[in-house]
């Protein structure tokens, strides 16, 4: 496959998510939102990277190899992610209580499901590239499947009277989107799927500038209601 | 033969170590940072050279795929340790990972211009301005994301990875444009970097960078 050809569409996500990088990092320190808010403006900085890795290895490196460093683009912004679910906003939103139990169950449907999606994909796609690509794969995708429960758990437990949930709800509904999303790019880049790979780094842009915008704006929100 | 590498860091290590004794507080733990960013290096340097010999990887591939790896892991251990054990407030925190950076790409340097037949000052600009500053802010990264999670034990382990994450695929960039014809504008990346870092936060340092 001739990565070059790949160039102008990393170019146009590189500069989409370097806007949301600039516009996220504009409302961090405007705004001064809360940890939950700032850290996928912080994802977004792992993706702007990954996607300038990809630009200049393909321009300047030209290693075609799937298992490179650029995975480690993958991996820190799902573990961005997993990070703010997990901390504090977690206990705010889910507080431990009887009545958010069901919600707490049903939310396991989400790493089960990305997990067996995953599972499926990789082992159809990753059959004649080996064991470790498998591995590696599963090792980049990890954070996402715990990050998943967190974010369905917070679509379905019910909302609370402060309204802190609708501040986040977007956040994580995108999220969702993005794993689903991240899963087909990660899927296809090894089996050099050009037009796969060409519409989903457009609409993981589109998709990380939107969830940049959500995150500042729910953040102001967030910060409002205090 | 000894290594050049472990002569250098001894003629660097020794003032300085000796000078620990005289520092107090704040300027002695930078200090100690700047020391452990060397002998980082140092180590980083044999661990390096030993996955070359072991793996039979091209330096190309290893300068870009896993010299980043194990030269942030190696920078970061300090910051791990100093994060847990000092318990320092965001700003110490941010220049001890900057000492370490600064430390690090000191004997780098060094140790690459003791190779070289012959160095130019526009190479030493090129050395100093770009593998200087990418060192320092790639740990001063970091750090700054170490000093939210230091605390918070939930989400410690998967805020180091992010942090190494970003650390590292910003160094592979990095290493991959200085590995190329158009090495100097290797340069360009940190001190693109550094100047709106450099602007923010000297404009918020009283806000956001204080806890």
């Amino acid at each position: 496959m001739d990565y070059m050809n790949t160039v102008p569409f990393e170019a146009a996500a590189f500069f989409i998510s370097l806007i949301a990088l600039i516009y996220g990092i504009r409302g961090v320190i405007k705004y001064e939102i809360p940890m939950y808010f700032r850290l996928p403006v912080a994802a977004v900085g792992c993706y702007v990277l990954e996607e300038l890795w990809v630009i200049v290895n393909t321009i300047f490196g030209n290693y075609g190899s799937f298992i490179t460093v650029r995975l480690f683009g993958v991996f820190g912004f799902f573990c961005f992610l997993l990070c703010a679910n997990t901390g504090g906003i977690d206990k705010t939103l889910d507080e431990d209580c009887e009545r958010n139990k069901k919600a707490r169950i049903v939310a396991l449907a989400a790493p089960v499901l990305l997990l067996a999606l995953f599972s499926i994909l990789t082992f159809n796609k990753f059959r004649s590239n080996g064991i470790s690509h498998i591995l590696l794969s599963y090792l980049v995708f990890a954070p996402a499947f715990p990050s998943s429960y967190y974010n369905l758990k917070h679509l379905l437990i019910e909302t609370d009277g402060a309204g802190f949930l609708k501040c986040v709800r977007g956040c994580d509904v995108l999220c969702l989107v993005i794993y689903c999303c991240n899963l087909i790019y990660l899927i296809n880049y090894p089996e050099n799927l050009l037009v796969l790979i060409y519409i989903t780094d457009i609409i993981m842009a589109l998709l990380v500038l939107t969830l940049t915008v959500l995150s500042v704006r729910g953040g102001k929100k967030w910060k409002a209601m205090l | 033969m000894e290594s050049n590498a472990l002569i250098l860091s001894i003629l660097m290590l020794t003032p300085i170590g000796l000078m620990l004794a005289v520092f107090k507080g704040r300027s002695r733990l930078i200090m100690f940072f700047l020391t452990a960013g060397i002998f980082m290096a140092l180590f980083a340097g044999e661990i390096n050279g030993y996955i070359r010999s072991v793996s039979g990887l091209s330096t190309k591939f290893m300068t870009v795929n896993i010299t980043p790896i194990t030269e942030e892991i190696l920078k970061a251990l300090p910051v791990v340790m100093i994060a847990f054990l000092v318990k320092p407030d965001r700003q110490l925190l941010l220049e001890c990972s900057i000492s370490i950076g600064v430390g690090f790409a000191l004997l780098e340097n060094v140790f690459i211009f003791s190779q070289m037949s012959g160095a130019s000052v526009l190479w030493a600009f090129t050395r100093g301005f770009g593998a200087g500053l990418m060192h320092s802010l790639s740990t001063a990264a970091v750090g700054y994301v170490m000093s939210y999670i230091v605390e918070k034990h939930k989400i410690f382990f998967s805020g180091s990875f992010a942090a190494l994450s970003i650390a590292i695929i910003y160094h592979s960039v990095f290493n991959i444009i200085v590995g190329s014809d158009y090495s100097f504008l290797g340069v360009m990346l940190p001190i693109i970097t550094y100047i709106p870092i450099f602007i923010i936060l000297k404009k918020l340092k009283k806000g956001i960078l204080k806890k």
